[in-house]
């Protein structure tokens, strides 16, 4: 081999690494970059309504002078053995001030079963004002078969919430969990 | 002793028997090899296609289980996408790029091989999985979560293995084809005299680069769903569905331009040829191709616009889409000014070439009218959508590249192809594509929804009349088989350059190509 052609073959496999390098660097960047980036751009803006975890905020001052009603809603697909409502459909809340509702499972099959419920919030853009001091969907809930149980939620709405909002719609969706270990859920939820 | 003349290396021919094409590591070998198992890959799925389109053909489920019509619609849309479309450029590309540049094969032979034979194992897997308990993949080409992973049937873990060896081999392709150009052109062959088909597959193999290891990564995730129980896509366990979407149009649309852009380079060597004048506006083309990938990675969500994104989401999606028809419309300028004032001919590759630019311009309309974000929620998922990237797809790149094998195939075979077959080949896929296409608009405008085996009354005409082009089309894809074999075999002898207006390094070499090429560089005017 000439002394070109052996430098031109340097440079070749030079050039190689660097592009497969550049495609290594993009599966990573799917996993390190695009699915966290995703999640931050949810949580950031609320988007899909995905509320968060325990909130670590705490307000005493309530506002008296405005009325919120806060709806709840169940649903799950059809084909699953459990009864899920809300109990409490509808309440009026004062901004600030910390209020319970309750969801009731039923578990209608004759096995164990362990259910998830993931919340969604409606309008998006309130969400981050929503906080929930406790709630079931923090967790999963196992139901022996036939048990029936009633689960709190404690909440309230900030006192920050935008002037026009006068309604929030929150919704459970109950998942069966076959297979999922409790502890794959406690860091996203 | 006198000594027996030595075998000069420089000389030797391919080397006797099959086993040849198992260890070759010449580009024009590996060319056709890709040429090939694309165009079989290409009947294959259409084959597929002929039977969604007999099911179509009347209302009622006539001819098969929906089921698997459904499998159908799903093999159809991967083995189009990833077995017939993109491996025939990147076959062109092989055989054409060292020629077109000067240099004597691709920088890396021996990886070339292997990004080749990898595939037709990896078509292997997934086809086979028809075969299997539950079926093949059922859920669309777009294969989109929960229904991939959830509710897929268990052959979902051999799809995405084929799936990853096809991105690996194309990963390495397009490694190929990048450190040829870049390190491997003659000398005195600049940047900018480039022809456009090295310069739109530079841009197209940066694209694949930068978007399959996201289809990777996300399949790679889907995986873990089903095998591992990870949550990525699983909103009971913290994941969002949406999350698949936004990843999969991340690689999505780039894709889609990776299937257009080599086209685009294409018609830009065949326009000026027949018109016998130089290509309009060479840099802008080089730029608009640039612009029209680094658009693409700002678009992805104007797939989605019916999952609930926020209004300005929207807005920014709608514009950003739209912005791509300035690069692509002056594309279809130059080519237009290309062909005024030119002392034009209409051989067949240059009729697929017109062809080309009326119908893909037609699809680049009806996808103008999809970026509109709020008219999009009534064409969302209809067979408007199937009509729009088939008219993007079929008459764009399967025509281009039918371009590309007709104008190039006197240099592969030394032979020139029946012309008169080769024009009722044209015309039949000509009719055959519009007739199968266009009131494919008509019956989603009217809000038939794509993937389904069954419709109601109203949508029987249209879907007839559609059924027997699409028969008509893939009929004259035998006929294209027959013309190229016919070829091979012989014919009358072609010229080195016989097509009069052609311009290229690879018209200064005799026809048929000697099976070793510029091991010397040529002299750059």
């Amino acid at each position: 081999m000439s002394d070109t052609a052996q430098k031109s073959n340097t440079k070749n496999i030079k050039i190689m690494a660097q592009l497969g390098l550049l495609s290594v660097a993009m599966v990573a960047f799917v996993f390190v970059g695009l699915v966290p980036m995703y999640n931050w751009i949810c949580e950031v803006t609320g988007i899909g309504g995905r509320t968060t975890g325990p909130t670590t905020e705490l307000i005493s001052e309530i506002d008296e002078s405005r009325d919120i009603r806060v709806q709840f809603m169940a649903s799950m697909q059809t084909d699953m053995p459990f009864e899920f409502r809300a109990l409490d459909t509808r309440v009026q809340v004062h901004p600030g001030q910390q209020h319970t509702i309750h969801y009731r499972v039923t578990n209608t099959s004759d096995e164990t079963r362990t259910v998830q419920a993931v919340p969604s919030l409606s309008p998006y853009r309130v969400t981050e004002h929503f906080h929930k001091i406790e709630c079931f969907c923090f967790e999963q809930t196992v139901l022996e078969p036939g048990e029936s149980l009633d689960m709190p939620m404690i909440f309230y709405v900030d006192p920050r919430l935008p002037e026009d909002v006068r309604t929030i719609a929150m919704s459970y969706s109950l998942f069966n969990m076959p297979g999922y270990a409790r502890a794959d859920i406690k860091e996203t939820n | 002793m006198t000594a027996i003349p030595h075998d000069d290396h420089a000389h030797h021919g391919p080397a006797k028997g099959l086993w040849r094409w198992v260890v070759t590591t010449n580009h024009k070998d590996i060319g056709a090899m890709y040429l090939w198992l694309s165009f079989a890959m290409f009947l294959l799925g259409g084959a597929f296609a002929m039977v969604i389109r007999a099911e179509l053909f009347q209302p009622g489920f006539s001819l098969v289980a929906p089921e698997f019509f459904n499998q159908m619609t799903t093999m159809h849309g991967l083995i189009m996408v990833f077995g017939a479309v993109m491996p025939a450029f990147v076959g062109l590309a092989n055989y054409m790029i060292p020629l077109m540049i000067g240099a004597p094969d691709m920088a890396l032979p021996r990886l070339n091989n292997l990004s080749f034979w990898i595939l037709p194992f990896a078509f292997l897997i997934l086809v086979s999985t028809l075969f299997m308990e539950g079926g093949g993949p059922n859920f669309g080409w777009t294969f989109y979560a929960p229904l991939s992973t959830t509710y897929g049937p268990p052959s979902t873990v051999f799809f995405i293995l084929s799936m990853h060896i096809m991105g690996a081999s194309s990963i390495m392709g397009a490694i190929n084809i990048i450190v040829t150009i870049w390190n491997m052109r003659a000398p005195g062959m600049t940047w900018m005299k480039m022809p456009l088909f090295v310069w739109t597959w530079l841009i197209t193999a940066f694209l694949l680069i930068m978007v399959m290891p996201v289809l990777a990564g996300l399949i790679t995730m889907m995986l873990l769903d089903i095998t591992a129980q990870t949550s990525f896509f699983n909103a009971a366990g913290g994941g969002s569905p949406l999350l698949f979407q936004h990843l999969f149009w991340f690689f999505g649309h780039p894709e889609v331009y990776i299937m257009i852009l080599p086209a685009f380079g294409i018609i830009s060597a065949i326009i000026p040829a027949f018109a016998r004048k130089p290509l309009f506006g060479y840099a802008s083309m080089v730029y608009a191709t640039a612009a029209i990938a680094i658009l693409s990675f700002f678009v992805w969500a104007h797939h989605m616009f019916t999952v609930g994104m926020p209004f300005a989401a929207q807005l920014f999606f709608m514009i950003s889409t739209m912005i791509i028809a300035v690069p692509t419309g002056v594309k279809v300028f130059n080519w237009v000014a290309t062909m005024i004032g030119g002392s034009m001919t209409f051989e067949v590759p240059m009729l697929f070439a017109i062809a080309f630019v009326v119908l893909f311009t037609i699809g680049g309309f009806s996808g103008l009218m999809l970026a509109i974000a709020p008219v999009d929620y009534q064409y969302h998922d209809t067979y408007f959508v199937v009509a729009h990237f088939h008219y993007v797809l079929v008459p764009g790149a399967v025509f281009s590249i039918m371009a590309g094998v007709y104008y190039w195939l006197p240099k592969w075979t030394g032979n020139m192809f029946h012309e008169g077959l080769a024009k009722v080949h044209f015309w039949m896929s000509f009719v055959g594509v519009n007739v199968a296409f266009f009131p494919q608009h008509f019956v989603g405008l009217a809000g038939m929804p794509r993937r389904i085996p069954d419709y109601p009354l109203q949508f029987a005409n249209f879907n007839m009349i559609s059924s027997m082009g699409a028969f008509l089309f893939g009929l004259s894809q035998l006929l294209f088989m027959f013309i190229v074999i016919k070829c091979v075999m012989g014919g009358k002898k072609a010229e080195a350059k016989p097509w009069e207006g052609a311009e290229g390094l690879e018209w200064d070499l005799p026809s048929p190509l000697p099976y070793h090429t510029f091991e010397t560089p040529p002299e750059i005017k």
